[in-house]
């Protein structure tokens, strides 16, 4: 009994050794792979901490609850052939006509817009301007059209499938399809709407009229833009009063005491083209107006309700569109006879992403149940709707397009000079982040269908695989104007109401070999997002080298005369930031950014609540134990802290009014630079690029005008959903 | 009197189940752990932006103070195992332990997750509510006129956000409960073979405890 009793506790012994080998390998096993696997996973969202292991933990978590589905755009089959819409400037109104309106532009009581209830805060003769250049702009319901390639429908399995029309035909799978004309709500009817060029000390009055009531084409509306048609128009981001800034803090206790104006009602936007402070150091370069229309920007701007506003600056010849004075950036000016001016070699890039109907995706989302579109009867497919814009209000994980347009146009083709162009880039998107490199390619364009893409990879729909970085960029200016000196980029992001102002020489390659006529170099996105959260891939966190989508095709031609230089010295002079900074930083005002508490319509907030358009929001509790309001005294300079409040998401955070200055990203002084992630942070901004868990200190002023104004993430369907909170400015 | 009374009757049981309390640890703290990151993971992805940060610290902290809980439940699984299926060396009786083990974890583990929820849910029902007053009305078009939308009897915003944020937590529970089924089966086995398949005390100690020697007295204290 005894010597079984040790055999049993001899093999006992042997048997808990080799379960306990078994244990330990199958743990170092485990940890070696599951490293292996979610380490670069991390690193390449930004991650990587301690409590990103948590945010990538509920992002695939939230991915697996909220399923939501999105249609899978046609594939365009001769994509690379439209031309590059160039908007050319807009004619204004002539005095003549606009003096003969039966409500005509100016300062008086009641002048302001069309309920008669406000007046202008500030007229040109107050900063001592000449009277505004009047412009006017009508909203209109018209159709746009995307390309002129023919189609195939496909799933997303990048299958051909079946397509409809809109008499209710269907066709079968493999049939080559004519994309429908999309509805949109277009400034003057198009799609982007019309470019204002315009120049400092030159004001301008812009009178919005909103005509969405009118319907001569007799377009289906389909389910998205404000269901009143009401819009509020915003010049991102002019230094203007409140009743002329669109913001809904305003507009929801004065003018129009509602989300926005109605059709029939008109509005004047007096844009004084004069710098905060009247500091020439002030000075930007490229806003552009859109709608914002509370709780509706995001659809309104997918409507079309976009429209272009490069700013010049003719002091001293300065940047006045002419390559031969001043900075000598490329930019070859024609005034023209109705008082605008055109600039040749200076191109306006505006990106949007875009989503088509395949009609076998359900339409459904809590507007829906809200009753705010009755007509559509969603839940619902809407085979009908074929081919046009697609969009969804409140997608838990974001709306991203899977067909890239510049200007209006997908895949289009940019014909250029042998020299050196001046190019404005704007993410007009709704929340895509694009990471821009100039590429050639021997082979060209293969289609990610016939890559074997499938999904989310489909997004895109064009990549060039043989792509290689063939030339750089020469970053020249920002959301807040030109920057103090030139930063030759291989790449940049642009984040959504983002502006980045680049040179690019066509006359030679990053290598120095001479360009020749012929040659073709893609403009292409390197930054993978497959939904509106933040990126998968990008350069910054690792990137995927097989993401390479054409999104312009450019050929270069023959040789031009070319006058402008590559600044390599100071171009411009920041406003200064006070060397006792530091000493405002403990009674900042602070700002949290947060996924929001719930999976309705409040998903999400800023500092806990909801946006409240009747009241400045309050700081949370800074260092000095103060939880101040939103007000700023007029004239006043302070420090704010944007706050991301994780939940795995970026956030692109924009502040009305003024430009600021980067102070600190993550407790690190990023104001003179050497942030690798952001290296415009040496320069003003309008809006605070995000990442995962950042804070972000900003310098700013408050000055020249009182009045309501507003931050808000400019996701726009964050944005929509509560992302933003009102401030103000106190006499 | 009656209390030293129940002290040592509970002291008496755990002797008497003769558990191997390395193991037993091992598991409720392995558990602990698997089941609080759950709940951060839920919480982050459908919860209340007021728990959501930091949470490293507080799966830390949350996995200490429900740790005690995690060891009453393994040991309650060894108590009802031995119960059913007696401790004698076999495998299927081993087996059907484990089996039992990780249930009672797993059970343990999704109430700790819907309590979470609960609470979450319950304030964002109060969020929701704080909120309401800042809800705008919706408009829109008829007859060229914009109209009010909804009204009275009708599910508005606030009942919308009601809905779709219980159903957010109630596919998430789902989902995780099947997570935590999955990551303690793996647990709990990897913690029973690490301490080389032994569940129950060792037969010397076993030898020991049945002449009256008390191997562990503290433990027995502080669980009693």
């Amino acid at each position: 009994m005894s010597d079984v009793e040790i055999e049993t506790e001899n093999h006992t012994i042997k048997r808990r050794t080799l379960l306990q080998l078994g244990a330990a390998g199958a743990a170092a096993v485990a940890i070696g792979a599951g490293a292996s696997a979610v380490v670069p996973d991390l690193k390449k969202k930004g991650l990587m901490s301690k409590d990103g292991v948590f945010e990538d933990a509920s992002i695939a978590l939230a991915g697996a609850v909220y399923t939501e589905a999105f249609p899978t755009s046609p594939l365009i089959l001769s994509p690379f052939n439209d031309l590059l819409p160039i908007p050319k400037a807009l004619a204004p109104v002539q005095s003549l006509t606009y003096k003969s309106w039966a409500q005509t532009p100016g300062p008086g009581l009641g002048q302001q817009n069309s309920l008669g209830n406000v007046r202008h805060q500030k007229w040109s003769s107050d900063v001592g301007s000449p009277d505004p250049v009047v412009y006017e702009l009508k909203m209109q319901v018209r159709g746009h059209s995307f390309t002129s390639s023919k189609v195939m429908p496909i799933n997303s399995l990048g299958k051909p499938t079946i397509s409809f029309d809109a008499n209710g035909v269907t066709y079968p799978a493999g049939t080559v399809r004519t994309l429908p004309l999309s509805t949109i709500y277009g400034f003057n009817g198009q799609f982007p709407g019309p470019m204002i060029n315009a120049e400092y000390g030159k004001p301008c009055l812009i009178r919005f009229k909103n005509e969405l009531d009118q319907n001569p084409l007799n377009l289906d509306r389909q389910d998205f833009g404000a269901p009143d048609w009401s819009a509020l128009i915003h010049l991102h981001n002019a230094h203007t009063a409140p009743e002329s800034d669109g913001n809904p803090h305003f507009s929801m206790n004065a003018g129009p005491k509602s989300h926005g104006y109605v059709p029939g009602q008109w509005v004047d936007h007096l844009y004084l083209n004069w710098p905060a402070g009247g500091d020439d150091r002030e000075k930007q370069t490229f806003f552009w107006f859109h709608d914002h229309r509370m709780d509706h920007t995001g659809s309104n701007v997918y409507k079309g309700l976009v429209g272009l506003y490069p700013i010049y600056d003719p002091k001293n010849g300065r940047d006045m569109g002419d390559e031969r004075q001043g900075l000598r950036l490329p930019g070859v000016r024609t005034n023209n006879p109705d008082g605008s001016f055109d600039v040749a070699y200076d191109i306006p890039l505006a990106f949007f992403d875009a989503r088509l109907d395949d009609g076998t995706t359900i339409h459904q989302d809590i507007h829906d149940s809200l009753g705010e579109f009755p007509d559509a009867k969603n839940p619902k497919k809407h085979p009908e709707w074929w081919g046009k814009t697609f969009y969804k209000h409140f997608p838990n994980h974001g709306f991203v397009g899977d067909i890239m347009t510049v200007n209006g146009t997908a895949y289009p083709v940019l014909n250029v000079k042998r020299r050196k162009y001046r190019l404005r880039f704007l993410d007009c998107s709704i929340a895509r982040i694009y990471e821009f490199k100039l590429m050639s390619s021997t082979q060209g364009p293969k289609s990610a269908v016939s890559l074997g893409y499938t999904g989310n990879e489909l997004q895109g729909q064009y990549r060039i695989p043989d792509g290689q970085q063939c030339m750089k960029f020469t970053e020249i200016a920002a959301d807040g104007g030109i920057l103090p000196f030139a930063i030759t980029r291989d790449s940049f992001e642009l984040w959504p109401a983002k502006r980045r102002e680049f040179i690019v020489d066509f006359t030679k390659y990053q290598d120095g070999t001479p360009t020749t006529k012929g040659d073709v170099i893609y403009l292409t996105n390197i930054m993978k997002m497959p939904d509106g959260r933040m990126w998968s891939n990008s350069s910054r966190f690792g990137s995927d080298p097989n993401y390479k989508i054409p999104m312009m095709k450019i050929v270069i031609g023959d040789t031009a005369p070319d006058d402008s230089l590559i600044p390599t010295g100071q171009m411009a002079e920041l406003p200064p930031v006070p060397a006792n900074w530091q000493s405002m930083v403990a009674d900042r005002k602070i700002f949290e950014l947060q996924r929001g508490s719930a999976g309705g319509e409040v998903e999400w907030l800023i500092n806990g609540t909801l946006f409240d358009p009747t009241k400045p929001a309050t700081s949370m509790k800074n260092p000095a134990g103060k939880s101040p309001l939103a007000q700023q005294k007029v004239g006043s300079f302070a420090v704010w802290e944007i706050r991301n409040g994780g939940g795995g998401w970026v956030h692109p955070m924009h502040l009305h009014m003024e430009e600021h200055r980067t102070l600190t990203r993550n407790g690190v002084v990023t104001m003179n630079g050497g942030n690798a992630a952001h290296p415009d942070d040496m320069s003003k901004e309008d809006l605070v690029a995000l990442d995962p868990g950042e804070s972000v200190l900003i310098y700013r002023g408050f000055r020249d005008f009182v009045g309501q104004y507003v931050a808000h993430c400019h996701n726009l369907a964050h944005e929509d959903h509560a992302m933003m909170f009102g401030w103000e400015i106190t006499a | 009197m009656s209390i030293r009374t129940s002290r040592d009757r509970v002291a008496g049981s755990l002797r008497n189940l003769q558990l191997s309390w390395t193991t037993v640890v091992l598991t409720a703290a392995l558990a602990a752990l698997a089941s609080i990151f759950v709940m951060i993971t839920l919480g982050g992805a459908v919860g209340a932006i007021e728990r959501l940060t930091p949470p490293f610290q507080r799966w830390i902290r949350d996995s200490i103070i429900i740790f005690p809980v995690f060891v009453l439940a393994v040991v309650g699984a060894m108590y009802t195992a031995k119960k059913l299926v007696g401790d004698k060396k076999s495998w299927v009786k081993m087996a059907a332990t484990l089996a039992i083990v990780i249930g009672f974890v797993t059970v343990v583990g999704i109430l700790v997750n819907a309590a979470s929820s609960g609470y979450d849910y319950y304030l964002q029902l109060k969020l929701l509510q704080v909120s309401e007053h800042l809800r705008h009305p919706t408009y829109l078009i008829q007859n060229g006129t914009p109209v009010l939308v909804g009204g009275k009897g009708a599910c508005d915003m606030t009942c919308q956000a009601q809905h779709a944020t219980l159903a957010g937590h109630m596919k998430g529970l789902g989902i995780t409960s099947i997570v935590l089924l999955i990551s303690n089966t793996a647990l709990v086995l990897w913690a029973v073979a690490i301490r080389g398949g032994r569940l129950w005390m060792p037969a010397k100690q076993r030898r020991a405890a049945a002449v009256g020697t008390q191997r562990m007295p503290v433990l027995a204290e502080a669980v009693a």
